[in-house]
């Protein structure tokens, strides 16, 4: 066998791709050409840092992203089904990957799952992998409400909250990140969503007790309602307190004090 | 789940199920962002060129005919999709070329291989031509068969095989020589 | 009739100084969903109109701001920041946030009229001490309001986020923003809110001791909490989606449908 002839059998020689007979013919001819020698070992060791490469893995925002587009399709094709004109669903690469990113779309991973339930496709395959991407989905949506309550957007740190209601048992970060969110949000309307997600977990003593004491720092009428509603319903006794000193305030809302006042009657 | 086949989950997507587009990407999404990623050595434009295959796999999901098996059908029209990008945006070697360092992390402390090799690899590797780049990533970072290669770019079996040796030949002589 | 002619140009001359006294003022800046408009601070009615340009215009109808001769060389000074505009506001603008402050103390009246590009979001809050009424019409993109008084919005998409304390809120969506959340609050106000009637929503309606009508059909999947603190409801509309958020303390609710 001669060099050019070994030169393009190397790689197959390499992966152990050929037959007995040319697999001998080649090892003989190396046996007695240095040359050929030295290129198998360079291709080798080529061949091997590449085999020793590992995939990278994307960002989860391609994943958002990529339910977020098939659930827009999905919706484009259902309504195409139904009327044949309809405006042009906006196109999902028009927009700016880092904050749709941790946006729109994971409310749409869930909702997504929810739909392949309903659709049946739970029963038609093994659900394992429907498992791992419902944890995942989950994972996803603890990450996203991180990020997203930085947003500049209320509507969007109002989203983000609403994770928190999909969790089922959520960690103390969590928690810890609702408290903050409503005890310090700019916006009234996302403390209050904070408080909401947060009543869900007030079997918790340590979240009952935050609620109890964001009572006292909150001067923002909805929210001293909202407050107050919470832990009437939940009879937290430790409420009583500063409901009486929201009664007492005399700058405390008309509205707000009356709510206050009733609340006495369960707390009481 | 793992076991139902790509063409029967595709078939069901061309049925209008567009849901179990959500099975394929799982399956296959991060082999593609790699294929693209080695190709682009660029994180963001990778992921676009992935989330913008997977539409495409969508919206011409009727072009799918049972001649091509799905996975060779995808990296198909990522190849195309990886055309297009490098037409239209004009950067295909020169650009390359120029980047000689690689941000992506490469390194895996249990491989036996220093990093500077890696980092002399990805150097080398920019170095080829943009069709040898294509056949040692779909060969050897992608692990698919020649056969299928075959199918995926149109050429004989024989011909990618030697343009896999050229390939092969120019990356290890510039490998070397950075020595 | 020569005379005539003399104060009929006297009378155009006039005229023309009574429209030029509304003074105006642009802010250049791109019609796309990533710009945001903050407004702090404004007194008494402030319209605000969305439209399909690139310019923020501010009209000012408010007193002669123009300084005297004596302040030749002088900007004007007031004690919430430094006028840059001319006609009392402060803007500042980096990249695409554009923060507009009205400077004019709550016990002085100024008079404004604001067209912004659709697709801006709007972020507005003012003090109860400013008696600001917020009309807006024709966006696209999110509002969020903070106030004490009226907020009226028509033919808007969302999201909203509002909240007032005394105001009613009148809301007329064109379409709906389907992708993100919106939370309307109120204590006392009334709300009246006008949805597109194929909305798919996920409402949720709270209330302490208001009212609540409705021409939608909530007969279907209904779940309806009674509570110590009044009552909370959650209906889908049209198989759920986007989530609407609606409370009042003592306001009434009202949930029209729309075309």
């Amino acid at each position: 066998m001669k060099c050019e002839e070994v030169e393009t059998k190397m790689i197959d020689y390499l992966d152990n791709n050929l037959d007995e007979g040319i697999r001998q013919e080649i090892e003989k001819h190396l046996e007695t050409c240095e040359r050929c020698l030295d290129e198998l070992r360079d291709s080798q060791q080529v061949l091997n840092l590449i085999s020793k490469n590992e995939m990278v893995k994307p960002d989860d925002s391609l994943r958002i992203n990529f339910y977020h587009m098939l659930h827009s399709q999905i919706k484009k094709s259902e309504e195409s089904n139904a009327t044949s004109s309809r405006k042009p669903v906006t196109p999902w690469y028009n927009l700016n990957r880092f904050r749709i990113a941790a946006g729109i779309a994971l409310l749409i991973c869930g909702t997504f799952i929810g739909m392949l339930i309903r659709a049946g496709f739970n029963n038609t395959y093994a659900s394992n992998e429907l498992k791992q991407l419902h944890s995942e989905v989950s994972d996803l949506k603890k990450a996203a409400m991180f990020t997203m309550l930085k947003e500049e957007s209320s509507s969007d740190r109002i989203q983000a909250v609403s994770y928190a209601n999909d969790l089922d048992n959520p960690d103390e970060k969590i928690i810890e990140v609702l408290i903050k969110t409503l005890n310090y949000d700019k916006n009234v309307n996302v403390r209050m969503a904070a408080a909401y997600a947060l009543s869900k977990f007030a079997d918790k003593q340590a979240v009952c007790d935050s609620l109890v004491k964001s009572l006292t720092i909150q001067n923002d009428p909805i929210l001293q309602v909202t407050l107050i509603n919470i832990l009437a319903e939940r009879k937290v006794k430790s409420a009583l307190k500063p409901i009486q000193e929201i009664i007492a305030n005399r700058r405390t809302l008309k509205e707000v004090r009356a709510v206050a006042e009733n609340s006495l009657r369960v707390l009481i | 789940m793992a076991d139902i086949p790509d063409e029967v989950i595709m078939q069901h997507v061309k049925d209008g199920k567009l849901a179990e587009m959500s099975v394929l990407f799982e399956r296959y999404h991060i082999r593609l962002y790699n294929f693209f990623l080695k190709l682009t050595r660029n994180r963001d434009i990778s992921q676009d060129l992935t989330q913008n295959l997977f539409y495409r796999m969508i919206k011409y999901k009727n072009s799918y005919k049972n001649e091509l098996s799905v996975k060779s059908w995808m990296y198909k029209m990522a190849r195309n999709l990886h055309v297009d990008y490098c037409r239209e945006e004009k950067r295909s070697e020169e650009l390359f070329l120029k980047t000689d360092s690689y941000p992506v992390d490469l390194t895996n402390d249990n491989s036996g291989f220093p990093e500077e090799d890696y980092e002399r690899l990805e150097y080398a590797f920019s170095a080829l031509s943009a069709e040898q780049k294509e056949i040692i990533v779909l060969s050897r970072y992608q692990g698919l068969k020649y056969e299928e290669i075959s199918l995926i770019i149109n050429q004989s079996v024989p011909a990618i095989k030697v343009a896999m040796h050229r390939a092969i030949k120019r990356l290890r002589g510039i490998y070397f020589k950075q020595i | 009739m020569k005379k005539m002619k003399v104060s009929l140009i006297a009378l155009l001359i006039f005229f023309t100084a009574g429209i030029l006294s509304a003074q105006e003022y642009k802010i250049t800046t791109q019609n796309n969903k990533e710009g945001r408009l903050i407004l702090k601070d404004f007194s008494d009615e402030l319209p605000i109109e969305g439209y399909n340009g690139t310019d923020i215009i501010i009209t000012s109808t408010s007193e002669d701001l123009t300084p005297p001769a004596k302040a030749k060389g002088l900007k004007p000074v007031f004690p919430a920041g430094t006028d840059n505009t001319g006609i009392g506001l402060d803007v500042q603008k980096i990249d695409n946030l554009i923060t507009i402050t009205c400077l004019l103390p709550f016990t002085r009246s100024g008079e404004y009229k604001i067209k912004v590009p659709e697709n801006l979001a709007i972020e507005l809050s003012s003090g109860c001490e400013r008696n600001n009424d917020i009309s807006i019409i024709n966006m696209k993109n999110e509002i969020d309001i903070k106030s004490c008084h009226n907020i009226d919005l028509k033919n808007v998409t969302g999201p909203l986020v509002l909240s007032t304390i005394s105001g009613d809120i009148n809301i007329t969506y064109s379409s709906i923003n389907s992708s993100k959340s919106s939370s309307v609050n109120s204590i006392s106000g009334e709300i009246d809110i006008t949805l597109p009637v194929k909305t798919a929503t996920d409402l949720e309606l709270r209330t302490v001791s208001g009212a609540i009508y409705s021409d939608f059909d909530f007969s279907e999947s209904q779940k309806n909490l009674k509570k110590v603190g009044g009552n909370e409801m959650n209906y889908s509309l049209n198989g759920g989606g986007f989530k609407l958020n609606i409370g009042t303390v003592s306001g009434t609710i009202y949930l029209r449908k729309g075309n």
